[in-house]
């Protein structure tokens, strides 16, 4: 069977022939583009401050990846924005007065530690922007500080100062300021409204399941209505620790990192809930004031554990099947 | 819903018979004859019906000359026969005196027996496979007496516990002797195993014999004209052909309005589980319903990209696997590993790959695992 003359080559493949048309590139161009506003926000509310740090850490990131690549002689895949949208998610978490070397190294660390030791994209067992940050979190301390870092502006930090004036200093903050991100905190990670509007496209576009968000953000208010039941002097309403810091940042694009969240609805039901108790948990006894990433790390470790919860497969657990 | 996933059959369009298209040239029709032994050799003169090649293992259906004519050519895998003359072979004998017999008469007529036993559930599968393939809904309702007696025919040789049938919701198709069930028309449900589950409420069960319709046609139309068949019905694109075995994909495509260039692809089948083909000299076998022309790209639809673990592809597998598992499993030659992920439950319907974001060849990666389980590995080093 020789093709004859004229009649065209055929390229021959094994079925499926057709794909949806989804890439690693198209979805992490649509969660750079939902985190737009909230980088629009940041710089704002921060006079460019924010805009430095957002730049830094993304170059970096895209900088790092490459030259592990480079190490690990393998071909460099920036352009799937992959590292780019890590090292943007870093700069979001980030204090906009954070020094260079900080951001660098932090954001380097993110891409070292947290993706390429574990064999590059995919192999994360934590959210990579979390790790570096978490670095940064216990080495500088007084530097990640908010409240410490950011003495010039007029803005105040709702989470510390819940930690340390009680609930009622909360009143000072409508829900409308809140959403519209004056509150300091992570560079955009505080754009509450800008976060939600970003996360609610997400899930619109199908990049993301709403599994893990809607559990996260009912595990905070479950958890947090519970103390608030318990005693309404001593704790928050459930609304302010959903736009206070880092909460809905964390329940749309940090939880939802595809590779260190759980496979599955139950198991991502499951895992957005213990996250989103956890959040509460480090809130109220941890000294931390924000708990979101050191519970999304938590509970990222925990995500082998909510995986072994399976259906059973079709026909039963055996492999008799095989024979026929 | 994406409409590559719905099962619902299209209005019957007119048919046309590729015989009443080329009326000006001799046809030539090719015929695959991978495993089999042929009885011909090149340039012997061979009747309509003919019985051309067997299986020595007795397994695979035989294949029969769809036209009288010249064995042009005799290939390793292709018998070429050029239309010439107006020979009509002998009719065939039915011995119906026991099953085994019964069923290696089907066999030696070019039906594809497997998987049939004795005291089983007979299901009949009237649910399209995936979108479009539904030219056998022109057969229901135009030759329901011929799939009745093959149906009577089939019932004699395996005497089945009960007998259904499964349409897609919405068609009143019915046989005689045969229980209706309405399924939902969305991919994968036309599968064998998803219409088993449908029918008994079973998920694999061990005793079910599922035939789909066009099968069914083919045993009456043999039975009733004691010859084997030799025209079938196939879909390329939105046409709807009646057409000897053989005809080229080539042919059909041209005739169906398909003008193909370097790099498109050509499949017996549909788009997710259909066969590509290589060369446009390829010709339809008997148990082809469908011809799917994709025009290429240029990228591969699989790349080699590591596996990103969004969970869409166990989100979607309609056996609750996890796809991903397991081809990371088999991805490296750990085949074994994959059976802790219960791989022998795939059944082949391709939307994990289909929604796979990595573009990861993960159906291919099962059914590597899988073949390589079975008694016949193709990759030995790969561990190494």
């Amino acid at each position: 069977m020789k093709p004859i003359s004229g009649s065209p080559v055929l390229t021959v493949s094994s079925s499926p022939h057709i794909h949806c048309g989804r890439t690693i590139k198209g979805t992490s161009l649509q969660i750079l583009l939902a985190l737009l506003p909230a980088a629009g926000f940041a710089v704002w509310h921060s006079d460019l401050l924010a805009l430095r740090v957002l730049a830094l850490s993304c170059i970096v990131a895209v900088i790092a990846e490459a030259g592990c690549l480079k190490l690990m002689k393998r071909e460099i895949e920036s352009d799937n924005y992959t590292a780019l949208l890590c090292g943007l998610m870093f700069g979001f978490l980030m204090p906009p007065s954070s020094p260079w070397w900080l951001i660098a190294v932090g954001s380097s660390l993110s891409i070292i530690i947290g993706r390429m030791v574990f064999g590059g994209l995919g192999g994360e067992p934590l959210c990579a922007p979390l790790v570096g940050w978490a670095i940064c979190k216990v080495s500088w301390p007084e530097l990640m500080n908010f409240d410490m870092s950011m003495l010039t502006s007029e803005l105040t930090y709702p989470l510390s100062q819940l930690q340390n004036f009680g609930p009622e200093t909360l009143d000072e903050y409508s829900l409308k300021s809140l959403l519209l991100g004056f509150q300091l905190g992570g560079s955009g990670a505080a754009q509450s409204g800008a976060i939600l509007l970003g996360g609610v496209y997400l899930i619109s576009r199908k990049i993301i399941r709403i599994d893990i968000p809607l559990a996260f953000v009912g595990g905070v208010s479950i958890a947090a209505a519970l103390f608030y039941t318990i005693s309404p002097v001593d704790y928050a309403l459930p609304v302010y620790h959903i736009l206070c810091g880092s909460t809905l940042f964390g329940a749309f694009f940090l939880a939802t990192d595809s590779s260190s969240s759980p496979v599955g609805h139950f198991p991502m039901i499951a895992y957005g809930l213990s996250a989103g108790i956890l959040v509460i948990i480090i809130r109220v006894y941890g000294a931390y004031p924000d708990g979101v990433p050191f519970a999304i790390l938590l509970a990222n470790l925990m995500t082998p554990l909510f995986e072994k919860i399976r259906p059973k497969p079709f026909g039963g657990i055996t492999n008799v099947h095989l024979q026929r | 819903m994406n409409p590559i996933f719905s099962l619902t059959p299209s209005d019957r369009g007119p048919v046309l018979r590729i015989r009443e298209q080329e009326l000006s040239s001799a046809l030539t029709i090719s015929l695959e004859i991978t495993g089999l032994k042929p009885l011909v050799s090149r340039g012997e003169l061979v009747a309509k019906g003919q019985q051309l090649c067997v299986d020595p293992a007795n397994k695979l259906p035989s294949v029969h000359s769809s036209v009288s004519g010249k064995v042009l050519d005799l290939k390793k895998d292709f018998i070429l026969i050029e239309e010439e003359g107006d020979r009509l072979a002998e009719p065939l004998k039915f011995n119906n005196s026991d099953s085994v017999s019964m069923l290696s008469d089907l066999r030696d007529a070019g039906i594809d027996v497997h998987g049939f036993k004795q005291g089983c559930t007979l299901i009949i599968n009237a649910v399209p496979k995936e979108f479009g393939i539904d030219g056998h809904r022109f057969l229901i309702e135009e030759f329901n007496h011929i799939m009745s007696e093959g149906l009577d025919y089939l019932k004699k040789a395996i005497s089945p516990i009960a007998s259904a049938i499964a349409v897609p919701e919405g068609m009143a198709w019915t046989l005689p002797g045969c229980t209706g069930h309405e399924i939902d028309p969305v991919y994968p449900a036309g599968l064998p195993p998803m219409v088993v589950k449908s029918v008994t409420g079973k998920e694999m069960p061990p005793d079910v014999c599922v035939i789909d319709a066009a099968t069914l046609y083919r045993i009456g139309r043999t039975v009733h004209g004691k010859q084997p068949v030799t025209e079938i019905m196939v879909k390329v694109g939105s046409t709807l052909f009646q057409t000897p075995v053989g005809t080229t994909v080539g042919l059909l495509t041209s005739k169906a309005g398909f003008s193909l260039s370097d790099g498109d692809r050509v499949l017996l089948g549909g788009p997710l589980s259909g066969r590509a083909v290589y060369s446009l000299n390829h010709g339809i076998s008997a148990s082809t319903q469908a011809v799917t022309v994709i025009h290429g790209g240029d990228d591969p639809v699989a790349k080699d990209s590591p596996c990103v673990g969004c969970g869409e592809c166990v989100l979607k597998c309609p056996a609750r696997l996890m796809p991903n598992m397991i081809s990371r499993h088999a991805e490296f030659g750990f085949f074994e590993n994959t059976q802790n992920y219960f791989i022998a439950s795939c059944f082949e319907c391709g939307l994990c790959a289909y929604w796979c974001t990595a573009q990861r060849p993960l159906l291919q990666y099962i059914r590597l695992a899988k073949k390589e389980l079975l008694d016949k590995p193709i990759l030995e080093d790969l561990r190494k």
